[in-house]
């Protein structure tokens, strides 16, 4: 009978070796695309069309800080940063209200519709991005469904322009990034034991005192998660400014789509790209020390 | 008295703000659906009657045809490469403790939390270097950096669900570890395997960013031939393709929910 001691370490390196291939994956197509990223954006620019023959969307073997310093250089690309942070910090902010607001209904609703309300909410999340900014067009649009009704009731003369604004971009980013949002906020919410709701009630609590005493305060470690994952998406929007914006409403993410697909200019793209890695690790760091500060006077 | 008329009031506040949240979610999918039903030149409502004009005009597309093909060739690719590696992790995470645990669970989730844009452009460069550029592999490899953690997720926790003293006693009556998990495990938690499988097919059809960074004209998925299609000119062709998106997924997630408790997402208890 073999010892316990043997049987362990037979185990523990069974564990490893069926987390090996996860391993080896993430080492090859995460980490080094990112190294490889880091690279690209170091590399000169090929100044051509790049399809032409060698120099084909940036000079290998070229070490050069020349994309940095353009960036860095040039009021457009700072504006740019700016704005995409601006967005990123609106998101976040209207995207974590509106989900705490559904989340706190799932929490509180029946079994039954406490199933079809998470239905509708993971839906988008499975369903491809365009068709959610396409049904935004079509109802929202100029030529839309709805300024269509509006034109027939005689209620407006011309088309009432409801995209491309500011308004109409954050609102398609809370369509794709709530379902996240919303899972962790119920999630907590769930594992709030009923006890402590139940004895606030029978200490003479009513409905409101009870959700602002007991149940908000202990959902807050949810609310700054999905605020954090609302920022961390929204710096990185692309699709909705895109489609519901104007050129004055890009983001970064969609500067890499032009330097990239449409200048064939990979190094500029890649560039672009770290920097724009570079915010969001920068602020979710800065975002992890303020969430930390307190709980460690709390335990002080 | 006054607190319970506050506490009626804000649940009012609470149904008005959700139902638009609900509208907001639901609309573009019910009129995308919609509006492919028009027998009309332009975006309009079916009013007077259903066609399926812009489907005949879909399915005899070469292009579409092609788009259809590729976005299936990748995403059977996908659920190829990160449902093993999805599984063998989750075993692993579920039933061994070993080193760079807390390391590689950080790792798998990880790509999540990165712009797809910057995924994008980095596996451009890498793929290119590595040769696999403008294959359907190269779509697929992408596509798995976001279904492996959530096939990952799913699949660990329906492990961590299943009576650890079944697989003991078959293994107290002298089964191999691999014939308890073919014979004993995986019958436990076929339903959750299953489902794992179809998330990471439904993702590598819907996956739309790093698909336009990595398609090249042979390679093309579908959301690929959407897009220019969307931010030019919007006619009910794009209504139809978005639908044949929409139905493909409605298809795979009805199976699902038929499989496993959709509340579990929530309810740890």
């Amino acid at each position: 009978m073999p010892d316990a001691a043997a049987l362990a370490r037979v185990a523990r390196h069974r564990g490893l070796l069926l987390s090996l291939p996860v391993i080896a994956f993430f080492l090859a197509f995460f980490l080094f695309p990112l190294l490889s990223l880091f690279r690209v954006s170091l590399a000169a620019n090929p100044g051509g069309t790049g399809y032409g023959e060698g120099r084909a969307f940036y000079v290998p073997g070229t070490w050069t800080l020349d994309n940095y310093a353009r960036f860095f250089g040039d009021p457009y690309f700072l504006q740019l940063a700016l704005f995409t942070l601006e967005l990123g910090l609106l998101t976040a902010l209207a995207t974590t209200l509106v989900s705490y607001a559904l989340a706190y209904q799932i929490y509180r609703a029946r079994p039954l519709m406490k199933s079809a309300l998470l239905m509708i909410v993971i839906l988008p999340k499975f369903t491809n991005v365009l068709v959610l900014m396409y049904g935004f067009l079509v109802v929202f649009g100029a030529n839309g469904l709805l300024n269509r009704l509006l034109l027939a009731t005689g209620l407006v003369r011309e088309p009432v322009q409801m995209v491309y604004n500011l308004f109409s971009v954050i609102l398609g980013e809370i369509v794709l990034i709530l379902p996240y949002c919303v899972l962790v906020i119920a999630a907590v919410l769930h594992a709030i034991d009923p006890a402590l709701e139940d004895a606030a009630r029978g200490l003479g609590a009513g409905p409101f005192r009870v959700f602002w005493e007991v149940t908000l305060p202990l959902s807050l470690p949810a609310v700054g998660v999905a605020g954090l994952l609302g920022f961390i998406w929204g710096v990185g929007a692309f699709v909705a400014p895109y489609l519901l914006g104007k050129p004055e409403l890009y983001t970064l993410a969609v500067e890499v789509d032009r330097q990239t697909n449409w200048r064939l200019n990979w190094a500029m793209g890649a560039a672009v790209a770290f920097v724009l890695m570079a915010i969001i690790v920068g602020l979710v760091f800065v975002f992890m020390r303020l969430g930390r500060e307190p709980a460690v006077e709390a335990r002080a | 008295m006054t607190a319970g008329v506050m506490a009626r009031i804000g649940w009012v506040a609470l149904l008005a703000v959700n139902g638009l949240t609900v509208c907001l979610l639901l609309i573009p999918l019910v009129m995308s659906l919609a509006v492919s039903l028009t027998p009309s030149e332009f975006i309009a409502l079916p009013t007077d009657r259903v066609s399926l004009r812009w489907y005949t005009e879909f399915f005899g597309d070469f292009r579409w045809i092609s788009a259809l093909t590729n976005t299936f060739i990748v995403a059977g690719l996908t659920m190829a490469i990160s449902f093993p590696v999805g599984l063998l992790a989750a075993i692993a995470f579920t039933r061994y403790h070993f080193r760079w645990r807390a390391a590689a669970s950080t790792a798998i989730i990880f790509p999540l939390f990165v712009p797809s844009v910057v995924l994008g452009i980095g596996s451009l460069t890498f793929h290119r270097t590595l040769g696999i550029w403008g294959t359907p592999l190269s779509l697929a490899v992408a596509h798995s950096l976001w279904a492996i953690p959530l096939v990952f997720i799913v699949l660990k926790a329906t492990l961590a669900g299943v009576d650890r003293s079944v697989e003991e006693a078959a293994a107290g009556l002298g089964a191999s570890p691999l014939r308890v998990f073919w014979e004993v495990t995986l019958p436990l938690v076929a339903a959750g395997v299953f489902v794992g499988m179809l998330f990471a097919f439904i993702i590598s059809v819907n996956e739309f960013i790093m698909s336009l960074f990595l398609s090249t004209p042979r390679t093309r998925t579908l959301p690929v031939v959407i897009w220019p299609q969307i931010r030019y000119l919007l006619t009910p062709i794009v209504a139809a393709a978005s639908s044949v998106i929409i139905v493909i997924t409605l298809l795979i997630l009805v199976i699902a929910a038929r499989l496993v408790n959709i509340r579990r997402l929530v309810e740890f208890r």
